[in-house]
């Protein structure tokens, strides 16, 4: 049904007809960054047969290759320089195509296609023949005409994506927790996401909105799959764009373009917890520590923990002034670490999931952490004092005797 | 031949709280939450049970029942330690004593009676005495020393003990001979099987069975067709064939987790945010025994205190919160699509939902220290 209504669009017109020969030359480094970046959205087990194949399309005028992959809910594409000597279009298999692509010694490739859809690879060490499918089939990424738009500089956007995407839920079943929400105003974008024992919140600056575009006039908030997130983050990371990246929104679906690069995903429909109000505001204990020093203390701590429950149990000791972390696993080991630190408040005793709490510890960037909390079964808040505008909850682990 | 005894106290609750209240003595006395609240009959006195009331039953409907039906909160800490002090009565007489409730146990009293079971004398002979004079003399220690009644049922195993054990309450003593065993069975009505419940009480009406006798008819392999496994254990019983030993330290057959919601629950969504919670209880209970099973069952009590049990065996066994919480799922999406959660027929309150794990897998026992200090961990949730 829905392939259906993509079918409806097609490649770009300007294009040579589909059944013309195309030519082209490239390198194999290129080709092959490129068809992995494309590879990984590409379904294993597709729909349609189509949309196991990646769109190839070879442009005479810009003398550059695109390609194209597409699960009908997450589409990536990105384009490389190339020397096109007949421009035409084609879909070949992502596995197959890539797999010999990647094994193929460094060096120029020229691709050719046949009338019949077939491509040959021609190497230095040799050639190899792939059949093709016709892209005329091929369903096209959806298009936003109207919208929203968001801009959105490169750093501010993988500090929303780092912070934000390793507390999205990995149980599919949980919908909209899978992804991460965003709330985006004027000028301000918060990156929010939770899977129901923690939440992360990270609020990012937008780019200077002088060029109109970016005058958004309401906010807007919308909850993306976490899947296509951790997508961009990754080719961000590969291909960062020089300026800010406009992230455009509708209803339905969310557009990401920067220079040759461009990621279309649908959203996540239902309604996102309410998570503002799952944050106190008030705080009977407050701790200040250093970063390194409690990630690395526990990090050791974790090898014990990982064994049986992941459980790590946290003292508050304000005379000592210090936070003393420990581990018992049955059967396996313990282990105990002092770490110094400011404390405000009483004593208290809290575990938590040590892989919750480093989770957390990796993504700051700051010298010291704050830890603010009232008692052992409410939430705990940590932040980074100064670096990236962070919150993040973790509720505690309850031990019962 | 073996010689079993099959202990059982007298309305166990009730009579504990009747013997310290003298108030409550010769008077319906019910053990449970107070008909105002939602609460339910624990134990009933046999003076209630004249009026109908039995454990189990709403406290609203004992009260219909029988309006002045005493209501006493239970002292389960009181409970407790009577139980074991009629243990410790048992274990004077044998070792080989399992437990099965708090109020009842098997004995197997074979190498402590005389050779003649059914020399069904009261000679109080120093050593060698019957298996029945054994029982009595039970049944007299913990009535001197409780100030309670029991009653025992003697005969060659344990289905038939416990048979016997009801047959002449309160106060009873009960001997099933085994040259009697056979012709007792075939006699005796379907429904008073032990192990025999409502649903297969009523399926083997339908199949014309009503009595042992009628049982005895069938071949093992047509009761296997018909129950499943246990029709094995049915061709058995129905020729008073029982070899299930006494099991001092029986091993936990299963380990359950269940939440009764403060109000009845009609929304799934919320019920399936319960079986998570549950399903998380239930893996942390199985971490910290060190051990697995490959039956999960899913108990849903109604608020009209119908109870609804589902259970699913896997090849593997089950020991994570990812393996138990879809199975858990899915038995309960099953059995709410099959009871209606439509407009004509809306989804019928929930007040419990349990799980529980069964067929466990056997561990390397953990030693008692370790076992109480082992705490329960319990990952909190933000919504």
């Amino acid at each position: 049904m829905a392939f259906q209504a993509f079918m409806l669009h097609f490649p770009t017109p300007t294009l040579l007809s589909h059944s013309a020969a195309m030519k082209l030359t490239c390198t194999q480094a290129d080709l092959n960054t490129h068809l992995s970046l494309v590879s990984r959205v590409v379904p294993p087990r597709p729909s349609h047969p189509i949309l196991a194949n990646v769109l190839l399309i070879a442009d005479g005028d810009t003398q550059r290759v695109k390609l194209t992959g597409f699960d009908l809910s997450l589409g990536v594409q990105t384009s490389f320089a190339a020397e096109v000597e007949t421009g035409g279009t084609l879909t070949l298999p992502a596995k197959l195509f890539g797999d010999i692509v990647s094994r193929l010694p460094e060096g120029p490739l020229t691709l050719e296609t046949s009338e019949e859809q077939v491509a040959t690879l021609t190497a230095l060490s040799g050639h190899y023949q792939v059949r093709g499918i016709s892209a005329e089939d091929y369903p096209s990424l959806p298009l936003l005409e109207e919208g929203d738009v968001a801009m959105l500089p490169v750093e501010a956007l993988l500090e929303g994506l780092r912070g934000s995407l390793f507390s999205t839920s990995a149980d599919e079943a949980k919908q909209v927790l899978t992804g991460v929400h965003l709330t985006v105003e004027p000028e301000s974008m918060e990156f929010a996401a939770t899977d129901g024992h923690r939440l992360a919140v990270v609020q990012t600056t937008n780019a200077g909105g002088a060029d109109g575009e970016a005058a958004l006039k309401t906010g807007f908030d919308v909850t993306v799959p976490g899947k296509a997130l951790r997508e961009l983050e990754r080719m961000v990371q590969m291909h960062p764009a020089t300026e800010s990246i406009a992230i455009r929104f509708d209803q339905g679906q969310l557009i990401v373009e920067w220079e040759h690069q461009r990621l279309t995903s649908r959203l996540l429909e239902g309604q996102y917890p309410n998570y503002r109000q799952l944050i106190p505001r008030q705080f009977s204990r407050q701790i200040t520590v250093e970063r390194r020093a409690i990630a690395s203390a526990l990090e050791r701590i974790a090898v014990l923990a990982d064994q049986k429950n992941n459980i790590v149990k946290m003292m508050l000791d304000s005379a000592q002034q210090s936070l003393t972390l420990s581990v018992d696993a049955p059967d396996v080991g313990s282990g105990r670490e002092t770490v110094p630190a400011q404390i405000s408040g009483e004593d208290l005793e809290i575990a938590f999931n040590v892989r919750y709490l480093l989770d957390g510890l990796k993504v700051f960037n700051s010298t010291e952490v704050q830890l603010q909390c009232n008692t052992a079964t409410s939430p705990c808040i940590l932040t980074p004092l100064g670096g990236t505008k962070m919150t993040y909850l973790v509720m505690p682990v309850q031990v019962r005797s | 031949m073996r010689k079993i005894i099959h202990v059982d106290m007298d309305a166990f609750y009730a009579s504990v709280e009747q013997r310290d209240r003298p108030e409550c003595r010769g008077k319906p006395v019910a053990v449970g939450g107070s008909p105002d609240k939602r609460g339910a009959v624990a134990a009933a006195s046999y003076e209630a049970r004249q009026f109908g009331v039995h454990s189990a039953m709403p406290s609203r409907t004992a009260v219909q029942k029988c309006p002045h039906l005493i209501f006493v909160q239970p002292r389960f800490e009181v409970y407790g330690a009577v139980s074991q002090q009629i243990r410790d009565i048992f274990y004077r007489y044998t070792d080989l004593v399992e437990p099965l409730a708090l109020d009842e146990a098997y004995l197997d009293v074979t190498e402590q009676a005389g050779d003649d079971p059914s020399q069904d004398s009261f000679v109080e002979l120093q050593s060698r005495r019957s298996a029945t004079a054994i029982a009595h003399a039970i049944k007299a220690d913990i009535l001197a020393e409780t100030q309670l009644t029991a009653s025992a049922g003697v005969s060659i195993n344990k289905f038939l003990a416990k048979i016997a054990s009801g047959m002449d309450k309160p106060d009873g003593l009960y001997l099933i001979r085994p040259e009697a065993a056979e012709a007792f069975v075939a006699n005796l009505p379907i429904e008073k099987f032990h192990g025999v419940g409502e649903v297969t009480a009523a399926k083997m009406h339908r199949l014309g069975i009503q009595t042992g006798a009628d049982l005895k008819e069938w071949a093992e392999v047509d009761l296997v067709a018909a129950f499943g496994k246990v029709g094995r254990h049915y061709y058995r019983i129905a020729r008073a064939i029982d070899d299930r030993l006494v099991e001092p330290n029986r091993m936990r057959k299963s380990i359950g987790v269940e939440t009764s919601f403060a109000d009845d629950v009609c929304d799934r969504p919320a019920m399936h945010q319960a079986l998570e919670q549950i399903a998380t209880e239930l893996q942390q209970r199985m971490a910290d025994k060190d051990t697995s099973g490959r039956t999960l069952t899913l108990k849903v009590k109604y608020a009209d205190y119908q109870q609804v049990t589902r259970s699913r065996t896997l090849p593997e066994a089950i020991a994570t919160t990812a393996q138990i919480l879809p199975l858990a799922t899915a038995l309960l999406d099953t059995l709410l699509d099959s009871v209606g959660d439509t407009p004509l027929r809306p989804q019928k309150p929930v007040r419990l939902l349990g799980l529980a794990i069964a067929n466990l897998t056997i561990s390397a026992p953990s030693t008692p220290s370790d076992r109480a200090s082992h705490p329960i961990y319990q990952q909190l949730t933000l919504f």
